[in-house]
């Protein structure tokens, strides 16, 4: 039971971080149309500026720093970069993107090397809140989810409620009526663009002290973002919401899971229980990093908007 | 131009005909790998630039091809009767088998969804393949060796060459071919309006699939000659760099050209092999030059050379022109204030650089750079890297609104001429 | 350019040593180690440890003895590059290579190897490998020319439970939690395979995905339920650094015995989370008492780092090869089977012990540290304030296993 709890929880803290995560990429698609390849980088960029300003702001200085640093960061690849793209189409933009995250990785090397940097949560964060049996809980991992549930609030309540949200979904639906009606539209774009990348920065930042923070996070957490944005429908916050959630515990309660895959395949009768008991002796557990990408694949095939996504599919 | 063009073929001919008598073991191996990586490209862009569907998980199928080949060869030196010059066709065969099963599935989608299916399938074969150590090896990867066939040695490189090179034209002629058939014209439909095409009556989806099946046997083909060259396979071969570099050799060169690719991939190979000699950051400069090719060639290296060669016969524009002058300073400025800026921060961010600080007791000790000592604490490197970047960029930014003299372009009266 | 540069420097060398003398080629050895691309760390933890043996040797080398000249290749971390840099090599005229990567990329070097000597036997080449622990080095692919510089996972693993079996560490109950490929499954093996000799129980195993877990809290939770006293893990950079953190938040009891804990930005990015661990470390100054604290302060004064980890690989490596060089007599051209035999016989000083090759499966005979992450240690590691406090130091005949069987050397 406390096991169950524990496990349970744990997903739901790392689904909530890939949702801090994931929910720029999400609104960026939903928004401009852009799938952009370099927003792990933006997460990356996030945990290694908070790591520089550490040591002049302090913690929390230093995640304000990450955040609003790579928010500027996305805001010049938007309006200098990007928009001159646009009129190639998505597909150029997205290689564009592509391109930029070769080159972020590159640059972090180039300023920081190639080893881990000792980014970690301040001993002031590091203790428990609570106990849930013998295993103490840390706060900073509560920290994190609540970060997330505010952020998911703050963009609904700011996309659904005010009047700039009405403004960006307009010109999302329709730009050149929004540009008639005296809005600028580019102006709208950028202001998201930067918007998108400073929660994934946030992100870096806050996840970038728990974690690890080396030159490789972003090719490490890359491709599960585009699953969990894919899973939940391209454009979707709440899909985002929820298929993080669900990708945080699947793989969280996975590991609990003793079975290989080939008693499922001799239980279906595909294979000999001799086989199952050799080559197939594979446990499932094993298979935590690859489950979400059946996930999405299984997605794709029957369900291609995603949980909550439009029909662009 | 259509002689420029047979000038250019002949020179690229005497060149490849020529290099086993000129080029050294090195050499012969990079024009090799730049074969390789072509026929992977070329492959790659049958989807990418014919069909418009982009992949980001080829190298599944070029690694599928690498390891059904070497398979074969060891089934050869176990005494196979297989003809060793046939073997390509092997991870060929392996590609178009698995690429008919992935494609199926994969083509049921379109655009980013596709992508993203292509990744995922990417992602469990590369899986798969760390897993299952039986059939991939593990770590330690499977090993060959080529055995010769009838009077035909394999076993120096200089043969491994022509092999490739034999293969690469006929994969060539094979996919412009195809390029050229009514089914690359159907292909093309699809790319620009699928529904149009299915009212004619075609099963778009099988069309697809097709297009997918011999795009991966293509690229296995690619791997299988890479089986014959390296003699190994590793599951090393699975993971997301092989499928980034195809991507990168099509979009440099130009998808929308034939040869595209093969510019692509030759310009990325070279620079790969002797970059990576010259400075720890040609990973960056290669993501740069990315970025500049993505935003200000959009068609590619290949597609600029031939709506230029198009320009130039339709008589609008000079084969070279003062523009193109002021373009390659610009570049070159541009290219030496990067390198400036790029490795002596990287030296001096470098932990031996601090190191060596430490040793000379604070003193900072020179950074060379082509062939001359800067010192990083005087603004002199850092004003040449500033300002040599500067004025490039603010050259590419100013040349469409200057009025050039038009000295240099005399040249079109003598093009118009030649006409 | 550099062949040019060799001939203009023989030239003058000629010149200046009067006519008569023909100057010694130097031994030309290619080091190949990825220094760009995701490996990129691994290059960089092996760069300051090349000039680092290499100048005092050829400085010492003088007139009389063979120099070398150790040009470092850059495989970008993929087994295609490591292919191409070893032809590039050997047109360089290079016969001698070290390979200092991960597995796959000694695997690939050690089948480039293996066919230019098969097609080439009266110019053969030999292989140093330095960084990867595979056993398949030393059991299937065991070879004349091919030497192995550091352990496998069952060498650690044997090391690690018996001294912690001495200082009654280990406990009853072991957890084995590995990296999801072949160094893993080794380790995996080992661990089950000791219980006996140890006298302790396998309470479970697992094994996650390489470099594709961000949170490894349900691995540590699963541990946890079988309540282990000692867990062993093969796990390597971030993976590692992931698993220490995850277990210390949560309150995790087990103590880590591993084998890369060492590496350098390990200890950083674990921060407290790795104290109290085991690991099998190649090198330990304060172990090494004054011997030991000489090396670790003159490689600092060089790299501007103490030497951890696989840094004291190649140290060792090239080390041990200087001295098969320098026992051979001065030649034009050193041969390489001379130099492999050369290398079967050598003793290296070391300072937790001497080193030899053992020449049935060439396997280096080195002794081993084990340390325990703590505040009091002498040398602290990565700017923390926590270093390896050395357990115990186990001579290379406590830490050698028996010869696999697997291994079927052939001698030309």
């Amino acid at each position: 039971m406390e096991t169950l709890l524990v496990a349970l929880l744990n997903g739901l803290i790392y689904g909530l971080l890939l949702f801090m995560i994931s929910s720029g990429l999400t609104l960026i698609f939903g928004m401009m149309g852009i799938l952009n390849f370099a927003h792990a980088s933006f997460y990356m960029l996030g945990a290694y500026l908070a790591f520089t300003a550490i040591h002049m702001f302090g913690f929390w200085g230093g995640v304000v720093f990450g955040t609003l640093g790579v928010a500027l960061i996305g805001f010049v690849c938007e309006r200098y970069l990007l928009r001159h793209v646009r009129r190639f189409g998505h597909v150029q933009e997205l290689l564009l993107t592509f391109g930029l995250f070769f080159a972020f990785e590159e640059v972090v090397k180039l300023f920081y090397g190639p080893y881990a940097v000792a980014y970690s949560v301040p001993e002031s964060l590091r203790f428990t809140a609570f106990h849930i049996g013998e295993v103490s809980y840390p706060f900073f991992r509560v920290l994190i989810g609540l970060t997330a549930i505010v952020m998911f609030a703050a963009i609904f309540c700011l996309l659904r409620f005010t009047r700039i949200g009405l403004v960006v979904r307009a010109a999302v639906l329709n730009p050149t009526m929004v540009q008639a009606l005296g809005y600028n539209v580019s102006v709208i774009f950028s202001a998201m663009f930067a918007v998108g990348a400073g929660l994934a920065g946030l992100a870096g930042a806050m996840g970038g002290a728990y974690y690890t923070t080396n030159p490789n996070m972003a090719t490490e957490l890359g491709v599960i973002v585009f699953v969990v944005v894919v899973v939940g429908g391209l454009g979707s916050l709440g899909g985002a919401l929820i298929a993080s959630l669900l990708i945080g515990v699947l793989v969280s309660a996975i590991v609990y899971v003793d079975v290989t895959f080939g008693q499922i395949l001799s239980a279906v009768g595909l294979v000999s229980d001799e086989v199952a008991r050799s080559t197939l002796d594979v446990p499932l557990s094993s298979a935590a990093g690859v489950l979400p990408f059946l996930l999405m694949l299984l997605v794709l095939m029957f369900r291609p908007q995603g949980i909550a996504g439009d029909e662009r599919a | 131009m259509k002689t420029v063009l047979y000038i250019g073929a002949a020179i690229a001919a005497a060149a490849l005909l020529a290099l086993p008598i000129f080029g050294d073991l090195g050499t012969m191996n990079l024009v090799i790998k730049i074969m390789i990586a072509a026929i992977f490209a070329l492959g790659f862009n049958l989807l990418w630039g014919q069909a418009g569907l982009p992949s980001f998980g080829h190298a599944a199928y070029y690694g599928i091809g690498t390891f059904a080949t070497i398979y074969m060869m060891n089934a050869i030196d176990r005494g196979g009767w297989f003809p060793t010059p046939l073997l390509p066709l092997v991870g060929a065969g392996a590609g178009f088998a698995f690429g008919l099963v992935a494609g199926w599935f994969a083509t049921i989608r379109s655009g980013v969804y596709f992508a993203m299916i292509t990744v995922a399938l990417a992602e469990l074969v590369s899986a798969i393949a760390l897993k299952w150590e039986g059939l991939f090896g593990g770590e330690a990867g499977i090993r060959s060796i080529r055995t010769d066939w009838g009077p035909f040695s394999f076993q120096s490189t200089t043969s491994v060459y022509w092999l490739t090179l034999i293969w690469m034209l006929l994969v060539m002629a094979f996919l412009f071919g195809l390029q050229r058939s009514p089914f690359g014209l159907v292909v093309r439909g699809i790319r620009e309006r699928e529904l149009r095409v299915r009212f004619l009556g075609y099963d778009t989806h099988r069309v697809k699939t097709l297009v997918f099946a011999i795009s991966a046997a293509v690229s296995g083909l690619a791997g299988g000659l890479l089986a014959i060259s390296d003699e190994s396979a590793s599951m090393v071969l699975f993971q997301g760099s092989g499928s980034a570099f195809v991507v990168l050799n099509t979009v440099i060169g130009g998808a929308g050209v034939f040869l595209g690719p093969v510019i692509g991939a030759a310009l990325t190979t070279s620079f790969a092999y002797f970059g990576a000699n010259l400075s720890h950051f040609w990973m960056l400069y290669l993501g740069i030059a990315f970025v500049v090719t993505v935003m200000y060639a959009p068609q590619g290296i290949g597609g600029a050379i031939a709506q230029r060669a198009r320009a130039v016969k339709a008589g609008e524009k000079a084969a070279f022109g003062t523009g193109d002058l002021i373009g390659i300073v610009a570049f070159a400025l541009t290219f030496l204030g990067l390198i400036f800026l790029i490795e002596i921060t990287g030296t001096i961010c470098s932990e031996q650089y601090r190191a060596s600080i430490a040793s000379a007791k604070g003193v900072w000790p020179p950074v060379r750079l082509l062939g001359y000592d800067f010192n990083p604490l005087s603004p002199l490197p850092w004003l040449i890297g500033l300002l040599s970047l500067g004025a490039g960029i603010a050259i590419v930014v100013a040349q469409p609104h200057l009025r050039r003299p038009r000295l240099l372009d005399l040249v079109t009266t003598k093009a118009e001429a030649g006409k | 350019m550099k062949s040019l540069r060799l001939a203009i420097s023989a030239a003058v060398s000629t010149l200046a040593l009067g006519i008569g003398t023909v100057a010694a080629e130097p031994v030309k050895i290619a080091f190949l180690t990825p220094k760009t691309g995701p490996l990129a760390f691994i290059g960089a933890m092996y760069d300051p440890t090349i000039n680092f043996v290499q100048q005092p040797f050829n400085e010492a080398a003088g007139e009389t003895g063979n120099k070398i000249d150790i040009t470092v290749y850059d495989d970008s971390g993929t087994t295609q590059g490591a292919a191409d840099r070893f032809k590039q090599a050997i047109a360089d005229g290079a016969r001698v290579f070290v390979g200092a990567g991960t597995s796959p990329l000694a695997a690939q070097n050690l089948a480039d190897i293996q066919r230019w000597n098969q097609r080439n036997a009266e110019d053969p080449a030999m292989l140093l490998i330095v960084g990867a622990e595979g056993s398949n080095f030393i059991g299937a692919d065991c070879s004349f020319y091919s030497f192995h510089f550091t352990t496998t996972p069952f060498i650690r693993q044997n090391a690690l439970a018996k001294v912690m079996k001495e200082d009654g560490s280990l406990g009853e109950k072991v957890y084995s939690l590995q990296p999801d490929y072949t160094m893993g499954r080794e380790m995996e093996a080992a661990t089950t395979h000791n219980a006996e000799t140890y006298g302790y129980k396998v309470a479970g195993t697992t094994r996650h995905d390489v470099f594709k877990i961000k949170d490894f809290s349900p691995f540590i939770e699963k541990a946890r339920s079988e309540a282990p006293n000692t867990i062993f893990t093969a796990s390597s950079g971030s993976d590692l650094q992931l698993i220490l953190q995850a277990a210390s938040s949560s309150g995790l009891k087990a103590r880590f015995a591993g084998m890369f804990l060492d590496e350098p930005g390990n200890l950083a990015a674990a921060g407290e989370a790795a104290l109290h661990n085991y690991d099998a470390q190649i090198f330990n100054a304060e172990a090494g008492g004054e011997a030991g604290e000489k090396y670790r302060a003159a490689f600092n004064a060089a790299a501007g780092r103490d030497p951890v980890a696989f840094m004291n690989n190649s140290v060792l490596t090239l080390n041990m090869l200087g001295a098969a060089v320098a026992a051979l007599p001065k030649a034009d051209k050193v041969a390489v089977n001379d130099l492999v035999k050369s290398l079967e016989t050598v003793k290296v000083d070391w300072p937790l012990g001497t080193l030899s090759m053992r020449a049935d499966d060439h396997q280096v005979q080195l002794p081993l540290v084990i340390s325990m992450v703590s505040k009091d240690a002498k040398d602290k590691i990565d700017g923390t304030d926590m270093g390896f406090k050395p357990v115990k130091v186990l001579s290379a005949e406590e830490t050698s296993v028996p010869v696999s069987a697997e291994c079927k050397m052939k001698r030309p």
